[in-house]
């Protein structure tokens, strides 16, 4: 789909891994800001009504009877959230927090796959506007870390108390000097961890879509067919991969996330 | 070997326009630049807005009674477990008292095998010293009632003696002599005979 606004190799690659907002579906503006529906937004909604319509539906069961047998759709959404409070929440958060934590971490992963794996469907393409992954979007992620960056801070004052959680952020059993240079530290860390997680899922969904693109742009830069061929079988290899990475990128946020909101509950120094 | 140069080839023109983007855009700067540099903060607010009404949304309908479910199949089996376990002591306790009602009634059984011998044995002893004692008295009243009888035999055939010796007397002497004198005298007559 080459874009109208570059000729070029770069030009196309951009379009598919950025939101054009050149091209806007709403003209929105609210306190100063630019809240325009571009593609991106559309994304998101529709990655949300897949997410809500999904867990809605398949959980319909448990809401009718509580001691519904699973069945279906139900069985994969027992494993996930057995499996995520099993293996993500309990260790790191602790069970006497999952109870609260649970609902958010199991929310940020099914949202985050799900977002991943619209962005592969080529067929969204169709809709202008740019790029279909939300999630290789940094704003995007911007929005997602930030929450992880206010859940920590929730999850820190809840235990340790507004003014205990800040006080845990001081090391104690150090000498004065030391600690010139570790609160900064640990005031940097609260900040690089949500980057951290911004950067890590928007590269990884943008990387991905980058090469594919690149790839199929091998035969269209030599004329030639023979390289077309190698490319799209280059490119459904990848494309398989791109599924491994949406996983492991939904998992790795939705860890690193419950490891930090751990982290700020259990701050014994 | 042609294909792979081409390649080669085209690597190295994506990766100058990937890293310049000078050459290639021309226009509006680098498009690098303008990837990363290009800040559209409403799509920060849109996913936090859309990913609280998502959280709230499948807390509400979803995840709670998710959870709510999966809690309540783990209490359920927890609860079956611990009754399973509690019906086995149960049944253990029950075969243990069971065993135990088995053993006293065993006991229970001997001792009264036990006494009923010696109660058996003690009546075995009683019947026959009653016996013996009823034996003797029998024997003793025999022997008393032979003596009497014998006594009594006496005096009557001593009494028909007496008649007898009269009645012949008489008859020999053909006197009537049944006076007062000759009674007590063949009786003193008689009365020696016994004795003699």
């Amino acid at each position: 789909m080459p874009d109208p606004h570059s000729g070029s190799l770069g030009g196309v690659i951009l379009h598919h891994v950025t939101n054009d907002l050149n091209h806007t579906f709403l003209e929105l503006s609210f306190l100063g800001m630019d809240m325009s529906i571009t593609k991106h937004v559309i994304m998101l909604w529709l990655a949300a009504a897949v997410t809500v319509g999904l867990a809605v539906w398949g959980t319909r069961r448990y809401r009718k009877d509580i001691d519904a047998q699973p069945k279906g759709l139900s069985h994969i959404f027992e494993l996930l959230m057995n499996f995520i409070r099993e293996d993500i929440v309990n260790p790191n958060i602790g069970l006497s927090y999952s109870k609260i934590w649970t609902p958010l971490i199991t929310t940020y992963f099914i949202f985050i796959l799900i977002c991943n794996f619209l962005g592969m469907i080529p067929f969204f393409d169709y809709l202008p506007g740019g790029s279909t992954t939300v999630t290789g979007n940094f704003q995007a992620t911007v929005g997602l870390a930030s929450i992880t960056f206010f859940s920590i801070i929730v999850a820190g004052s809840m235990k340790h108390g507004f003014f205990g959680y800040w006080k845990n952020m001081i090391p104690g059993n150090v000498p004065a000097p030391v600690l010139l240079i570790l609160i900064p530290i640990e005031i940097l860390g609260m900040f690089v961890r949500p980057f951290a997680l911004t950067m890590r899922l928007g590269a990884n969904m943008t990387a991905g879509h980058i090469g594919m693109v690149a790839i199929f742009a091998l035969p269209i830069l030599l004329k030639s067919a023979p390289i077309g061929i190698i490319s799209i079988m280059l490119n459904t290899g990848i494309y398989f991969l791109e599924m491994i990475v949406s996983f492991v990128q939904a998992y790795v946020f939705t860890l690193l996330s419950s490891v930090f909101i751990g982290m700020a509950i259990h701050a014994e120094h | 070997m042609v294909i792979a140069g081409k390649i080669l080839a085209a690597l190295t023109l994506v990766g100058q326009i990937m890293a310049g983007g000078h050459e290639g855009t021309g226009h509006e700067g680098s498009w690098m630049d303008k990837w990363l540099l290009s800040y559209d903060f409403g799509l920060t607010i849109w996913t936090i807005i859309t990913f609280f009404i998502v959280l709230a949304i499948l807390k509400w309908k979803a995840w709670g009674p998710l959870i709510n479910a999966l809690d309540k199949r783990e209490e359920d089996i927890r609860n079956a477990l611990s009754s399973a376990e509690k019906a086995r002591e149960d049944a253990d306790k029950v075969a243990e008292d069971y065993d135990e009602m088995i053993r006293k009634a065993q006991a229970e059984a001997q001792k009264i095998v036990a006494e009923s011998k010696s109660t058996g044995e003690r009546v075995r002893e009683e019947i026959k010293v009653t016996a013996e004692k009823e034996a003797g008295d029998i024997l003793e009243k025999a022997q008393k009632q032979i003596q009497s009888e014998k006594a009594n035999a006496i005096q009557e055939i001593r009494s028909a003696v007496v008649e007898l010796s009269l009645q012949a007397a008489s008859k020999v002497i053909e006197k009537n002599l049944d006076s007062e004198d000759n009674r007590r005298l063949i009786k003193e007559t008689v009365d020696g005979i016994g004795k003699a």
